[in-house]
Order: structure tokens, then C-alpha cells, then sequence
């Protein structure tokens, strides 16, 4: 079932007073809507602004209208509480990680006239549910999604789960777009490389 | 002609944006021809989309989290 089918039918029960429905609902949400915050103000108030997010939720439910998608709403919900805490804390975001150079491809693969001369290798395991066999290969993806930078997971995940806009990426998260795109190719560049070298020598 | 490390570079950006006019005409025509970059490409979409599969999984909350919210939220002032 694809997540806005299951969406709907937790809406469904969610608004038809079912109370089972928002234990799911924060089972299903509270880890990627922590990542939304984290990314935003940080580690220390992330726990607070999420339990302060998910207090809205809880009243607001049955109001929802469904012009967006139910994860969008809430991402946006949580998203304006972790901005309202930013500003009464008077913390500055920190932008460190954005201000570096733009990911790339590590130059010892490419001749100096930009072709490649370590050229990608032939991947014995070519999708994802043969990847997603591979025990230790999950390992290795767990430990680097969990190790990503918040800002780099924040971005991953509303883009490459949430299927996001660019755009209201760069909203949600006090970034600029062109920024999103850095933070997002360098999420992406990291799990190629944990693949990568898992196909290439069977470990992490 | 675009180079192979600048389709590299840009193979991440081009998958949210395809682009369009020129520029996209350099960027297909770059791949039609170049192999490796095909190669590079697929590898990106087949990462990211095996490491997305997986943090669905991942990020679920456990049970007793999930308690300790529906708690908090019990005890909130003016909880309906």
C-alpha cells in the first residue's frame, strides 16, 4: 500500500474518533517529524518542539481538509513551531555545514580533462529489493542515514521520501534552495559510496 | 560538451529538475554517448532509492515513545 493510501485510511479513522489511529499516526511520523526539527533548531529543543507539534495535531485533526497531503500538513506544523521556538531562543541556525564547498566525486577519478579515469564499476546487485537482501548492506545504510548531518537526513528524507518540492524544502527548513540541492547531493553521494563499496568488496 | 565530472555534478540536481533548452539537450546527449555516466546515474537513482525504502522502515517510532506523547498530550491544558 502505497503512504498516502495508508494516509487516508488513517485519516479516515483518525477523524471518525478512533484513538488507536494517533498512537499509529505518531508511530508512523514522530522519528521523521524529530529529523524536521532537528534540522531546524537542533538536538536540545527538537524533543520539546515535536511534543508541542504533535499537541496541535492531536486538537487540529479533525479540522484538516486534506488540501494538502496529511504528512505535509504536519511536517508544516512542526516546522512553524520549531521557527517560533528559533526566535524566542534567539538562535542562530548553524549553518555550518551548508557553507562548505559543493559535494563531489572524489577528483582522483576524473583525468584532468574531466573524463572519468576511475570509471563507476559493474554492480552485480542492480535494485534495490536485491540490494535490500544483503543483511549486512542494510547495516551499513542504517549506520549512514543515522550518521548523515541533520540538515543532509532533513533534506533526504522530505525530498527522496516525502517527495517534496525543492522549493518548500528550502521553506520548511530556513534554507536556500541552491543549498537544498548541495545538502541533497551530498546526502545522496554518501549512500552511493556505502553501496558502492559494498559491491565492490562485500563489507561496509 | 559537457565533461563527465561536470555531469557528475550535475546527475543529483537533474533528477528533481530535468532540464530543459540547451542545457538539457547537452546533458541527454552527453549520457547517450557516455557509458560510465549512464552507469553513474543509474547507481544514484538505485542508492537513493534502496536507502529511501529503508528509512521508511527505519524511522518508525516505538511503542512506549508513542505512550509518553499520548501522556503529555493527556496532561496539556485545555486537551479536548
Amino acid at each position: 500500500m502505497s503512504q498516502v493510501t495508508q494516509d487516508d485510511a488513517l485519516l479516515e479513522r483518525l477523524q471518525s474518533g478512533d484513538n488507536a489511529a494517533f498512537r499509529d499516526l505518531i508511530v508512523r511520523y514522530n522519528q521523521r517529524l524529530l529529523i524536521v526539527a532537528r534540522a531546524i533548531i537542533g538536538d536540545v529543543f527538537a524533543e520539546d518542539v515535536v511534543q508541542e507539534a504533535w499537541t496541535s495535531i492531536f486538537r487540529a485533526i479533525n479540522r484538516f481538509e486534506g488540501r494538502s497531503a496529511l504528512s505535509t500538513w504536519m511536517i508544516q506544523i512542526v516546522s512553524n513551531e520549531a521557527k517560533s521556538r528559533l526566535r524566542k531562543e534567539k538562535r542562530h541556525m548553524n549553518v555550518a555545514d551548508t557553507e562548505q564547498l559543493p559535494a563531489a566525486l572524489a577528483e582522483s577519478r576524473f583525468a584532468a580533462d574531466g573524463h572519468w579515469q576511475i570509471p563507476p564499476a559493474h554492480w552485480e546487485l542492480g535494485t534495490p529489493e536485491r540490494l535490500l537482501e544483503e543483511d549486512q548492506l542494510r547495516c551499513c545504510i542504517e549506520h549512514t542515514l543515522t550518521l548523515l548531518p541533520e540538515n543532509q537526513k532533513a533534506v533526504f528524507m522530505l525530498r527522496d521520501i516525502e517527495q517534496m518540492p525543492l522549493s518548500d524544502i528550502a521553506d520548511q527548513l530556513l534554507l536556500s534552495e541552491s543549498n537544498v540541492r548541495v545538502l541533497l547531493h551530498r546526502a545522496r553521494l554518501k549512500l552511493l559510496d556505502v553501496v558502492d563499496h559494498f559491491q565492490e568488496t562485500g563489507e561496509c | 560538451m559537457l565533461s563527465c565530472k561536470e555531469v557528475s555534478h550535475l546527475a543529483s540536481d537533474h533528477l528533481d529538475n530535468p532540464p530543459r533548452g540547451w542545457a538539457g539537450l547537452q546533458f541527454k546527449m552527453h549520457l547517450m554517448i557516455c557509458g560510465p555516466c549512464r552507469r553513474f546515474r543509474q547507481h544514484l537513482v538505485t542508492s537513493r532509492d534502496t536507502a529511501a525504502r529503508l528509512a521508511r522502515q527505519l524511522w518508525q517510532e516505538d511503542n512506549d515513545t508513542a505512550t509518553r506523547i499520548l501522556d503529555k498530550i493527556d496532561e496539556s491544558p485545555g486537551k479536548k
